[in-house]
């Protein structure tokens, strides 16, 4: 699938490119973001390594990396990795500018329904999952909210097991756009 | 107004609860993130019929700036 861009709810997601290499390493080197990580955490990633990886993910068949624009402004890079086309599943994930995304928590789940719609609805997988950190109670409660269910599952360092299938995310995204839409529709072009 | 202020701290899902009080800032609560600023929204919206703007929600300081608004 060569799709460049998705917008959905005031959002566009355009792939990444060799030039948003430096302001996604900014995001995924900011302190708080960079101690969530699964790989590598609170480590900071160095120029050059930042560059290698691109070069490692940019034709990958199996993978989708996207910053998100809200207003023509970067906010955040949306992704998801290890595609399995055989079981339609993937492992989603997200790094925001913290700033903005503390100051804009609607925009930033807007951000997460439109990178969703496009894992259930472009690329038709039937579910995704991931990996979180137990101590992380924030990315616990915002992957509950999407819809994640919490499945008794923890690898040997420390990491619960998430899934959400697709039923299970519209149904939990039409709940949440309708609270949105009453509340912010008009602002935000819902 | 206690009352109020356990639906708050049950609605941010807030571990430690002892310790808040109306008077709390609310960047010393560590469930006031992005989930919590939603499920904010989501109670006065719903329950309380109020639309929090923008410029209200960044202005927000106080645990007792929410209640102002949960009536």
């Amino acid at each position: 699938m060569e799709t460049q861009s998705f917008s959905r709810y005031g959002i566009t997601l355009l792939r990444l490119r060799r030039e948003d290499n430096e302001i996604l390493r900014s995001w995924r080197n900011n302190p708080h973001n960079a101690m969530q990580m699964r790989e590598q955490a609170g480590r900071k990633i160095g120029q050059e390594e930042q560059k290698a990886w691109f070069e490692r993910i940019k034709n990958s068949k199996n993978a989708f990396y996207f910053i998100a624009y809200y207003k023509n402004k970067p906010i955040g890079c949306l992704s998801i990795k290890n595609i399995d086309w055989d079981d339609l599943c993937g492992d989603p994930g997200s790094v925001f500018d913290s700033d903005f995304a503390d100051e804009n928590p609607i925009i930033k789940f807007c951000c997460e329904f439109a990178s969703h719609d496009f894992y259930f609805e472009e690329l038709k997988l039937d579910f995704t999952h991931t990996f979180v950190k137990n101590s992380n109670k924030q990315a616990i409660r915002y992957n509950k909210f999407i819809g994640y269910e919490h499945l008794e599952k923890f690898d040997e360092n420390g990491f619960s097991y998430f899934k959400l299938s697709s039923n299970k995310y519209f149904e939990t995204r039409n709940a949440a756009l309708l609270t949105f839409r009453k509340v912010y529709g008009d602002t935000l072009g819902l | 107004m206690q009352e109020k202020l356990q639906e708050l701290l049950d609605t941010l899902e807030c571990e430690n609860q002892a310790n808040i009080s109306t008077d709390t800032d609310l960047s010393d609560i560590e469930e006031w993130d992005s989930m919590g600023k939603i499920s904010i929204i989501t109670l006065l919206a719903t329950k309380y019929n109020y639309t929090l703007s923008f410029d209200e929600l960044k202005a927000l300081s106080k645990v007792s700036d929410i209640l102002k608004f949960m009536k």
